[in-house]
């Protein structure tokens, strides 16, 4: 998968992404509030949309795996991803949703 | 003097690499500043590419640094090849399937055949932002990521088949299960209003910061997990050598 990586101010990758696939946008371009403005519209949905799997982990898992397990480490899995590409974690993002706008 | 083949790298003042060559300046467009010939294409890509919102200066300063090439991703994906082959061959030529126990084959029946369905879709996701992409590095990675998921459907299509062999009316009817169970429908929903984002910047953010890591994480990691859970331990390294495409 191609990895985006938003640099900082200093124009340098966040710590640790050096070797990750990286897309860098640090021209000063509005490409953060853009793409964080995507996945507020789009995260929501795509979550609801893994959590109708539920219903096999609660059912075929046994006494090893619970659901609600699972989509606790999917979200912070997922918020580590979102770090680990320069981009705010999802309860920071949700922050700066009243100055982006557009999400669900 | 002769003009080197790789004129547009000298400012770098050293041998270009194998990367380097095979990847910088592709969009021959791009440095024609448009399509030779006139056509509806031209619209799209200015209303889709350049005029995406997601804007930057200078896309060239993409550089994949695993320095993929078609040499390298072939020489790399062969290997992992090579270890799934020998994953389907076990289950093949062992009563593996007829040990499995009902319910987890109900289980692959539910998730494993219809999951063809999501991939294919991201992989046509992935294969129109590579066309659409403004810099020959993205079209190229994004190319190897669409190449990814051709493999995955193979694999799971290939499991899928190895167990019709040991179950004779396993997964009849996945196609169905993809349009009707409600489990599915969600992200069914999902993946087709995926394939109708057009333009190049949301499509790319969208499918690989939000739908992708979400789905590979769940197919690939818990449900390759569960699997494990139900004894089902080879289908857990197959779904984990998929995984490292995903990474």
């Amino acid at each position: 998968m191609v990895n985006v990586v938003l640099r900082s101010e200093s124009g340098l990758p966040p710590a640790g992404t050096e070797e990750r696939r990286r897309l860098a946008c640090g021209d000063g371009s509005t490409s953060t509030e853009t793409i964080m403005k995507w996945i507020h519209q789009w995260y929501p949905q795509t979550l609801r949309a893994m959590h109708s799997f539920g219903s096999l982990f609660e059912r075929h898992g046994g006494a090893a795996i619970n659901s609600e397990g699972v989509f606790l480490q999917l979200e912070q899995t997922y918020n580590n991803f979102l770090r680990h590409a320069g981009l705010p974690s999802l309860s920071q993002g949700a922050a700066q949703l009243g100055a982006i706008g557009g999400a669900e | 003097m002769t003009q080197k083949t790789y004129w547009h790298l000298e400012h770098e003042r050293r041998i270009p690499t194998e990367y380097e060559l095979a990847s910088s300046k592709l969009l021959y467009y791009k440095t024609h500043r448009g399509f030779e010939l006139t056509m509806p294409l031209d619209q799209w890509y200015e209303q889709h590419q350049l005029n995406s919102e997601l804007q930057c200066q200078q896309w060239d300063r993409f550089s994949d640094p695993r320095a993929t090439t078609y040499t390298s991703y072939t020489e790399m994906q062969s290997d992992k090849e090579t270890f799934v082959d020998a994953l389907l061959e076990l289950m093949g030529s062992s009563d593996y399937d007829a040990g499995l126990n009902a319910a987890h084959v109900e289980l692959l029946e539910k998730v494993i055949a219809p999951m063809r369905y999501p991939v294919h879709g991201l992989q046509m996701v992935a294969s129109y932002f590579a066309h659409m992409a403004p810099e020959g590095r993205i079209t190229i990675a994004s190319m190897f990521q669409s190449l990814d998921e051709v493999r995955r459907i193979q694999r799971l299509a290939y499991r899928t088949r190895l167990l019709q062999l040991t179950h004779p009316k396993f997964a009849h009817n996945s196609q169905s299960v993809w349009e009707n169970d409600p489990m599915w429908q969600p992200l069914r929903e999902i993946i087709e209003r995926l394939l109708v984002v057009y333009d190049w910047g949301q499509s790319f953010v969208v499918c690989n910061l939000v739908v992708k890591p979400l789905f590979d994480e769940l197919m690939m990691v818990h449900f390759g997990h569960l699997a494990k859970c139900n004894g089902d331990y080879l289908l857990d390294q197959m779904l984990g050598s998929l995984h490292q495409d995903c990474l």
